[in-house]
């Protein structure tokens, strides 16, 4: 709130009192527009965390299919460590709460975008030992939404290179963001792991299951270790930079809009205007939702 | 006025955006910041035992005390303190434990945790159906509510081991057995496994002594005696009606000689300590420990290592008769140089204490010969491995500082395991310091003579250089001629330890070999001329069990060729692969690290922001129209 009165200060030492028509001050007017851009913006925020990614998340998962299913074809689909992140790993189906996705590598959250995101440093889903896969609980379409409602018993299928693997829910819980050993498990499991409460994201959300029969064997593990980063709760702060030079950008178009439409008039401006500040706000949101807890 | 309109639109979207960048910027610098984070490691099939607990993200302690850490057991999720059991952990050993540890500079800091299941600990109930957890937090003088949480404190979860108290409670018991207390560890397993499903076996194990076990079971009181050692000559006498028995292996382990001593330059738990023969003499015999470690020979063999300050504090050592206590004395007096030193003849010219001058060995049990009130063997291997680990002496009631003062105790290897004790190396009869991993036990065992029928002990003269020389079977003695109810149940026991029993062992155990499993089947089969026995052994394993133990070297089975030296021991390296199948390492080492709460504050920040730019909005038009609304009004009333 300081930033606001600082901002106010500026415009209204700049833009001496200066009685207008509406007989409102220029604060108060700056103020206004400063309240309406930033309403704007928080509600686009909102709906497009809680709507309009999921757009590019199925686009990214229709190619991502594509993708898996020519490299499944021809036995490319990895099975060892490393494995380029983002790169397609396994695809996933829980019937139960009707999910099939794609899993790609990594747990970033730039990763988890396109989709259930992989842990580099745990074993393949299907692979001996304990495999973990992060995924969205909200935002780019939520796949893993409806975890929590899983019971014990209900069926997840996992196709790797190696082949399908089915598993059997055993336990749904939730653990602290500070449990170290939320995240390990005794034998073979593959745990699934989304953030909880819904939208604050403060607590993990795992589900545990259990390989029915055998399971294949484990592949060549990573060398790379595990950072707050890889865990699900934690933001992408690399992502900073990127987000201010696309804020830059939309001052600029809105700077651009308001002077077209001083010289050509409403009509033209926003003809004219609309699609790029469609489009640069687009960026932003893209950038800012890197910021938020990767499983969102 | 356009431009008037221009100029406030483009400040107010400069302000905004000022806004954003500046409150990014800010949620960005703390998301470097490091979050509290606790790891409990092992965290899963838990009992009473020991548990590393670290943290990391804490302010570090101050050398006045600030920022000390305490660390509790706890229910899951607690609400606050009320939750977690705060008594301290020695000599109140019944109301749970609480420790009180310190952060390095680093903000990182650990500690070992002895955590308690229902059994031990009934008012928390901790138990495979009810995890419990860690709860750990700094002394930050920041005051808390009493029905709160103190705000640095974080949690990390427990989960437990099935054990008895999870059965359905039943008035009898199919099976009763009593004895070794290196027994309890699997038997309260497979009681747990074998308790629920469509048939239950219903077990009940009475941890107390091998002594304790053939006693009993030679007087008839429980169905199974289970011991180490079988039962001799007098024992057989005394109970001239006792019941015809058998003995089945159903057990491999090994016994160890553990301590507790921090160099006390560094802070450092000491991790490897070597003894002789001799060197256990001259503790257990109580001749002049507080100088023992000026010993010419614990100087040699354990060079450049910083011990304590003080000094050793006198054994700590099982009082009650058992199998234990006679496998190490057998072992310690097979030896020259404790012989040596035993009879006053000591080659360092170390004197024994005169009072253990006529006193010989082995014995089963350790007497205060000395008559020295510091000198007080103590009941139950629990009671003897907790005092190890907490550093209380024999007969103190207050943990000591192991910088200053070392603590050396014997107790089984699972009960080494359980409570993470160190365990020192010991010096075999081929002059190898040894110490007792799966090989070296494994040796052992090959090394090991009958010594009655059908039953093996160790040998205590194995020349074998890599065989560690205090390994043991436990045997169950079974009644051959029993009710025909009674031989299904115990057959239906046999076979289910001989087969899917062995393959989830606690730490300290390995799975029986292929010749004592053979031997534990053929005593099942022979019992009371069983028709029917696919009931219980149909029990359900949950996990997938290991492939079955690839024995490939020679196993000694049962009628050695005279009893003395093995057959395999000259068998070059071993082999045998113990059957455990490990999970990758992988999968134990994705631990959180360095939790991250930044991000999870960044998106109510943005709405809210959002929120009072909407109130804002609404305020700065209904605002001026309500003072202007208002204004008339005023006039009329003047």
């Amino acid at each position: 709130m300081s930033a606001v009165s600082v901002g106010e200060e500026a415009a209204a030492s700049r833009f001496p009192a200066a009685p207008g028509p509406d007989r409102t001050g220029p604060w108060l007017g700056a103020a206004r527009a400063a309240c309406a851009v930033a309403l704007a913006l928080a509600v686009g925020f909102g709906i497009f965390i809680g709507a309009l990614s999921s757009l590019p998340q199925g686009r990214a998962q229709a190619g991502l299919e594509r993708r898996f299913a020519s490299e499944l074809a021809v036995g490319a689909a990895p099975v060892n460590q490393p494995v380029a992140s983002g790169a397609p790993v396994a695809l996933l189906e829980i019937p139960a709460i009707g999910v099939r996705q794609v899993v790609v590598e990594g747990t970033r959250p730039a990763q988890l975008t396109s989709g259930p995101g992989h842990l580099p440093v745990s074993a393949l889903p299907g692979q001996e030992g304990v495999g973990i896969v992060f995924g969205r609980r909200t935002a780019y379409g939520g796949p893993f939404a409806d975890l929590g409602r899983l019971g014990r018993g209900a069926e997840i299928r996992s196709t790797t290179g190696q082949g399908t693997v089915r598993y059997r829910v055993v336990r749904v819980r939730t653990a602290s963001a500070a449990d170290g050993n939320a995240l390990t498990a005794a034998g073979n499991a593959l745990l699934l792991v989304t953030s909880d409460p819904v939208g604050r994201a403060t607590r993990r959300l795992i589900v545990e299951a259990r390989p029915v029969g055998t399971v294949e064997a484990a592949g060549r593990p990573a060398t790379t270790g595990v950072t707050a980063a890889d865990l699900g709760l934690s933001g992408d702060t690399g992502a900073l930079p990127a987000l201010l030079v696309a804020l830059e950008l939309l001052v600029l178009v809105i700077a651009a809009v308001l002077l077209v439409r001083r010289r050509l008039g409403g009509t033209v401006a926003w003809l004219l205007g609309l699609p790029l500040l469609l489009a640069g706000t687009w960026l932003v949101f893209e950038q800012a939702a890197l910021l938020l807890p990767a499983t969102l | 006025m356009a431009r008037t309109r221009l100029r406030q639109w483009f400040a107010g979207t400069a302000a905004v955006f000022a806004v954003v960048a500046g409150s990014l910027a800010l949620a960005g610098a703390p998301a470097r910041a490091a979050e509290r984070v606790v790891t409990v490691e092992p965290a899963e099939g838990l009992g009473n035992q020991v548990v590393r607990v670290s943290w990391s993200g804490f302010h570090p302690t101050t050398d006045d005390g600030r920022f000390g850490v305490l660390v509790q057991q706890c229910r899951l999720d607690p609400a606050s303190l009320a939750d977690c059991f705060v008594g301290q952990p020695f000599p109140a050993v019944e109301e749970g434990t609480r420790l009180v540890a310190r952060t390095g500079p680093d903000g990182e800091g650990s500690a070992y945790f002895e955590v308690r299941p229902a059994g031990n600990l009934p008012a928390l109930g901790c138990s495979a159906a009810q995890p419990c957890s860690i709860l750990v937090y700094e002394n930050d003088g920041v005051p808390f509510a009493p029905d709160e949480l103190p705000t640095s404190a974080v949690t990390a979860e427990l989960r437990f081991a099935p054990a008895p108290s999870d059965c359905p409670p039943v008035t009898d018991f199919d099976v009763r057995a009593d004895g070794e207390a290196s027994g309890a560890g699997p038997f309260y397993g497979w009681a747990a496994e074998l308790c629920s499903g469509d048939d239950p076996l219903v077990l009940d194990y009475t941890e107390t002594s091998s002594n304790s076990g053939r006693e009993n079971f030679l007087a008839g009181l429980v169905d199974i005696g289970v011991t180490s050692l079988p039962a001799d000559e007098t024992e057989l006498e005394e109970h001239p009606d006792h019941p015809a028995f058998a003995y089945a292996p159903v057990d491999l382990t090994a016994l160890a000689v553990v301590f507790n001593m921090r160099d006390p330059y560094t802070g450092a738990r000491i991790e490897n300590l070597t003894l002789t023969p001799r060197l256990l003499a001259r503790l257990v015999t109580n001749s002049d420990i507080s100088a023992i470690l000026a010993d010419a020979e614990w100087r040699t063999l354990n060079p450049g290592v910083r011990f304590p300050s003080i000094s050793v504090a006198r054994p700590l050592l099982r009082a009650e008769r058992n199998a234990d206590t006679r496998l190490v004395t057998s072992w310690m007096v097979a030896s020259e140089g404790a012989r040596k030193f035993l009879s006053g003849d000591d080659e360092f010219g170390m004197a024994v204490n005169s009072a253990y001058r006529e006193y010989t060995y082995p014995r089963d049990t350790f007497e205060n010969v000395a008559q020295d009130p510091e000198y007080v063997p103590r009941t139950g291997q629990r009671n003897v491995a907790l005092r190890v680990f907490y550093g209380v002496r024999p007969n103190g009631s207050a943990p000591e500082n192991t910088e200053e003062t070392g603590f050396i105790g014997v107790v089984d290897l699972p009960t080494a395991r359980r409570f993470g004790l160190p365990v020192a190396k010991i010096v075999n009869a081929g002059g190898e310091a040894v110490s007792p991993t799966e090989d070296a036990i494994l040796a052992g065992f090959r090394a090991m003579r009958e010594v009655d029928s059908g039953v093996l002990a160790a040998d205590p003269e194995a020349a074998d250089p890599e065989a560690y020389p205090l390994v043991k079977v436990d045997y169950a003695m079974v009644p051959t001629e029993a009710t025909a109810a009674k031989a299904r149940d115990i057959a239906a026991l046999l076979r289910y330890v001989a087969g899917p029993g062995q393959a989830d062992l606690p730490s300290g155990y390995l799975p029986l070999p292929e010749g004592l499993r053979k031997q534990t089947e053929a005593v099942a089969g022979s019992l009371g001329k069983v028709p029917e026995t696919t009931t219980t052994t149909t029990t359900t394993v949950p996990n997938p069990r290991p492939a079955a133990v690839p024995v490939t070297a020679p196993v000694p089975t049962m009628g050695y060729p005279g009893g003395g030296g093995s057959p395999v021991a000259s068998g070059g390296p071993s082999p045998v692969t113990a059957g455990r199948s490990n999970p990758r390492p992988v999968a134990e080492t994705v631990r959180i690290v360095l939790a991250d709460s930044a991000a999870a504050r960044l998106l109510p920040l943005l709405l809210g922001v959002g929120a009072a730019a909407g109130v804002g909005l609404v305020v700065s038009f209904a605002g001026p129209a309500l003072v202007r609304r208002r204004r008339p009004e005023i006039r009329s009333v003047r």
